[in-house]
C-alpha cells in the first residue's frame, strides 16, 4: 500500500526509504530526515537536540534521532534498529494519516525547512559507495598451463635471500615487498603502504592534494548539518622511474578515489568545515604480455614474469591501500598545509 | 650439505642471475622515442580513442612499455580544429583544468607539459584499466598544441 500522509506521498526520498531504496539512518541529513523529525515530534516524541537551534527540526539523523526512532520502534513493537525503512516508515504514515484524520479541522501540514539544494558536482556527491574501477587484465589465467621446471627453479632463485637483498638495493624495498606477495601465490589482496608512496613520489603528493581539493570544493556547496560524501569516479596517476624506481615497480599506473564524513556549521564568522577524508587506492599488481627491456643482451620481459602466474607459481592480486586525514577549514579559506601531513610527521 | 662443486655450479648460476636482475633494473631506460616521420597517427587513434582532424601534425612519440606502459604524444592541429577532435576523445569539456596539467607527469625532452602558460587537461577511462590524458595549449591563435599520455594502472 503506498504511503497516505500527504507530505510523505510527496517526498522523493521518504519514498525510497520506504522502498528500503536504501533506509534512511544515522549520518544522514536532508528534508527526508525532517519529515520523519516532524512526524515523531507531532507523534509526542521529543527532539530536545535536534530541535535546539531553531526550534525546528534540523534534518540531521543523529544519535537523538536514531534513539527516537528505536522508542518508536520498540513501541509499536517492530524490528528496533534505529533505522526508517519500509515497515517503520509504514506505521509512521498510518498513525500520521490517523491524526490528520481526528482533527475536526485538519491542519497544514508543517511545511519542513527546505535546506538548499546541494548544487550538482562532477567530481563529488553525497553517499558512501565506491567507485567501480575496471582493472588491467593482467597475463591471463592463473594456473593455465603447468609448472615447468625451469620456473620453479627460477622462482627458487629468486625467493634466495641473496637475490632479495640485491633486488631491494637495485629496485627498492616496496617493490621487493610487493614481488614477494606475487610470488606468495596466495592471490590476496595486500595493502600498500600509501604513506609512504605519497611522501616519496611528487606526482603522488599531488594526487592526493588535487583528490582533497575536489572534496573541498564540494564540501563547501553543502548546507550545514552532516554528510557522506564521495567520489564520483577514481582518477588515475601513474608513478614514473625518474620520480621513484621502487614505487615505479612496485605499482606503475594506479586508480585513486576519496570519500569522508563532512560537518558544515554556521557560526557567527561564517560557515566552518570539517572532513574527516579517507583516500583511497587501487590496483592490480599483475605482468600483461607484450614488454620487454633488453639491457646488454639481458632482457626482463613482463611475458617472463607474467608465465609465473600462468603456471601457478605466484599470482596476480589487488593492490589496496588508504589513508586518512582530518581537515579543518573556513569558508573562504585554505586548508593549513600540515593537515595534510602524516599523523605524527610536523614537518 | 651438498656436494662442493655442486655448490660453486649453484652459487655461479645464481650470480649470472643476480647480476642480469640487477643490471637490468637499475639500467634499463625502456623509452623508445619514435621519429617525427615514423609516426603514423592514425596507429594511435584506436589506441588513444580519438580522431585526429585533417592537418593534424606529429610533434613527439615516446613508448614506455614496462612495469604498465605508457606512451607519450603531442600533437599539432588546426585552433579552428580543435572542437571538433575534443567532440572525439574520451574526455569531457567540462573537466578541462589547469588543475589537471601534472596528470601529464614530468617533463622529458620534447615532451614539456610544464611550459605553456596554461594547459588545461583533463582524463578519460579506457577499457582493460588503461586512461588517456589530454592536454590543450591554445595560446597560439593558428593552432592548438595536444598532449596525449596514455597509460595503463
Amino acid at each position: 500500500m503506498p504511503l497516505q500522509y500527504p507530505p510523505f506521498a510527496a517526498s522523493s526520498r521518504i519514498q525510497d526509504a520506504f522502498k528500503n531504496l536504501p533506509t534512511m539512518k544515522r549520518r544522514e541529513s536532508g528534508p527526508g530526515v525532517v519529515l520523519v523529525q516532524t512526524a515523531l515530534l507531532d507523534l509526542g516524541y521529543k527532539l530536545p537536540i535536534s530541535t535546539r537551534k531553531t526550534g525546528k527540526p534540523d534534518g540531521v539523523y543523529g544519535d537523538e534521532t536514531h534513539a527516537v526512532v528505536i522508542q518508536f520502534q520498540k513501541d509499536k513493537k517492530l524490528k528496533h534498529d534505529g533505522i526508517a525503512g519500509n515497515k517503520t516508515l509504514e506505521k509512521l504514515d498510518q498513525l500520521m494519516v490517523a491524526k490528520s484524520g481526528k482533527n475536526p479541522v485538519p491542519s497544514p501540514p508543517v511545511a519542513p525547512p527546505t535546506p538548499p539544494p546541494i548544487p550538482p558536482n562532477r567530481d563529488y556527491k553525497i553517499g558512501t559507495d565506491d567507485p567501480t574501477i575496471t582493472p588491467d587484465p593482467g597475463s591471463g589465467v592463473w594456473g593455465a598451463k603447468s609448472a615447468e621446471l625451469s620456473y620453479i627453479a627460477l622462482k627458487q632463485l629468486m625467493l634466495d635471500p641473496t637475490f632479495l637483498s640485491a633486488a631491494t638495493i637495485a629496485i627498492g624495498d616496496d617493490a621487493v615487498k610487493h614481488l614477494l606477495h606475487y610470488f606468495g601465490n596466495s592471490g590476496s589482496a595486500y595493502t600498500i603502504d600509501l604513506e609512504g608512496m605519497v611522501d616519496e613520489v611528487p606526482t603522488a603528493k599531488k594526487m592526493m592534494e588535487f583528490e582533497v581539493d575536489q572534496a573541498k570544493a564540494f564540501v563547501e556547496t553543502l548546507p550545514p548539518g552532516v554528510h557522506q560524501i564521495t567520489s564520483r569516479t577514481a582518477e588515475s596517476s601513474y608513478n614514473y622511474k625518474k620520480e621513484s624506481k621502487n614505487w615505479f615497480y612496485a605499482v606503475g599506473g594506479y586508480s585513486v578515489w576519496g570519500k569522508g564524513t563532512a560537518t558544515v556549521t554556521d557560526t557567527p564568522t561564517g560557515k566552518e568545515y570539517v572532513l574527516a577524508f579517507q583516500y583511497k587506492f587501487f590496483d592490480r599488481y599483475n605482468w600483461d604480455k607484450g614488454k620487454a627491456v633488453t639491457i646488454a643482451g639481458i632482457t626482463v620481459t613482463d611475458a617472463f614474469m607474467g608465465e609465473f602466474h600462468k603456471q601457478g607459481l605466484a599470482r596476480e592480486y589487488d593492490e589496496i591501500g588508504s589513508l586518512r586525514r582530518t581537515f579543518r577549514w573556513k569558508h573562504g579559506g585554505l586548508i593549513p598545509p600540515g593537515q595534510f601531513n602524516a599523523p605524527g610527521d610536523r614537518s | 650439505m651438498g656436494n662442493p662443486r655442486m655448490l660453486t655450479r649453484r652459487m655461479g648460476v645464481r650470480s649470472i642471475l643476480l647480476s642480469a636482475f640487477v643490471l637490468a633494473s637499475m639500467s634499463c631506460g625502456g623509452a623508445e622515442q619514435v621519429a617525427k616521420n615514423d609516426i603514423v597517427l592514425s596507429d594511435w587513434e584506436t589506441v588513444m580513442h580519438v580522431k585526429f582532424p585533417p592537418g593534424t601534425e606529429a610533434l613527439g612519440l615516446m613508448k614506455l612499455e614496462e612495469r604498465d606502459s605508457v606512451v607519450r604524444l603531442k600533437v599539432r592541429m588546426p585552433a579552428a580544429a580543435w572542437p571538433e577532435f575534443l567532440k572525439s576523445a574520451p574526455i569531457n569539456e567540462q573537466d578541462l583544468t589547469d588543475k589537471r596539467r601534472f596528470f601529464l607527469g614530468p617533463d622529458e625532452e620534447w615532451w614539456d607539459p610544464s611550459k605553456p602558460a596554461a594547459l588545461p587537461t583533463a582524463q578519460g577511462r579506457l577499457e582493460n584499466g588503461s586512461v588517456v590524458n589530454i592536454g590543450v595549449d591554445r595560446g597560439d591563435s593558428q593552432y592548438a598544441t595536444v598532449y596525449l599520455l596514455w597509460h595503463e594502472t
